[in-house]
């Protein structure tokens, strides 16, 4: 049976903005393996047709790109997709990645007691730099690809076939290995690197560690 | 009072630590919003939301530096 991906890409600022470009990489990634996406981008991640194609698809594996706090992931303008107590029960039987603030904090571990199957995800702030003259070009950003490649391994490392751990691990090995190279070598961007280990060190997969999609 | 010089000290470290960011790169702090150098650094000054975060930021870099957070094993093991 094909493996079915959904994806959220809300555009609306400079963040949302960033996200919704690498993420394109992940997109292209999952057409290469012959996996089914659905594309809720811009005004489309909205909580109605969230739940609409969450119910009537049942996707293996859902991608969060967005803003967030401790207990809900939002979509288009800041509007609220899944909230903690209201609807986290959409989550069950399923991976998840949210590339989201602090998620992983309550709505992360509360969507695994009621049956998520692993939950991947930042239990604080996401932070990334980018350069002022790349914004009309996001993917030619060198500074933000040291951040947004490492979070792109996890989807990519899922879609590859292994497992939820493995992801989070090989996740973790390509932050490392950029501050490692930003701080061996004569770098004028050794300024990034503490906020490269901020995101490493909050990335958390919870549930269970051996799944796949 | 001596609570009042440390987080005097401490505010001028992590300032100290800011300044030495480029001005032609913004950061993105997640909900909390996108800022410059010059931005973060009137946040700090402040003391407010957005101030405390990188202070914190600052103080666990260097908790983590550390512990060996360059070394694979500790990294991974985070």
């Amino acid at each position: 049976m094909r493996k079915l991906l959904l994806i959220t890409r809300p555009q609306y600022e400079p963040t949302t903005h960033y996200l919704f470009y690498w993420n394109k990489k992940v997109i292209d990634f999952a057409r290469k393996k012959k996996v089914d996406i659905i594309d809720l981008h811009r005004k489309r991640a909205n909580k109605k047709e969230f739940t609409s194609v969450v119910v009537k698809r049942q996707p293996n594996l859902i991608l969060f790109n967005g803003h967030g706090s401790s207990d809900s992931i939002n979509g288009q303008d800041d509007k609220v997709l899944v909230k903690t107590g209201e609807n986290e029960d959409l989550l069950k039987d399923k991976i998840i990645y949210a590339l989201s603030c602090e998620t992983a904090k309550v709505l992360g571990p509360k969507s695994v007691s009621m049956g998520t199957i692993s939950y991947l995800g930042y239990d604080e702030v996401f932070i990334f730099y980018y350069s002022k003259d790349k914004v009309n070009r996001p993917l030619e950003d060198k500074v933000a690809e040291l951040f947004l490649e490492p979070s792109n391994q996890v989807a990519i490392s899922l879609l590859k076939g292994h497992t939820t751990r493995e992801a989070n691990q090989r996740s973790k090995a390509s932050f490392l290995k950029n501050i490692q190279q930003l701080s061996t070598t004569e770098s004028s961007e050794t300024y990034l690197v503490r906020f490269l280990v901020w995101d490493m060190v909050h990335q958390v997969c919870l549930g269970d560690q051996n799944a796949q999609i | 009072m001596a609570e009042q010089n440390k987080n005097k000290e401490l505010k001028e470290l992590i300032i100290a630590r800011l300044e030495v960011l480029p001005s032609d790169v913004s950061i993105s702090i997640g909900s909390l919003g996108n800022f410059t150098r010059d931005e973060l650094i009137a946040h700090v000054e402040k003391d407010d939301e957005v101030g405390k975060k990188i202070t914190e930021v600052e103080l666990e870099y260097l908790k983590l530096l550390k512990e060996g957070i360059f070394y694979e094993k500790t990294a991974l093991d985070h």
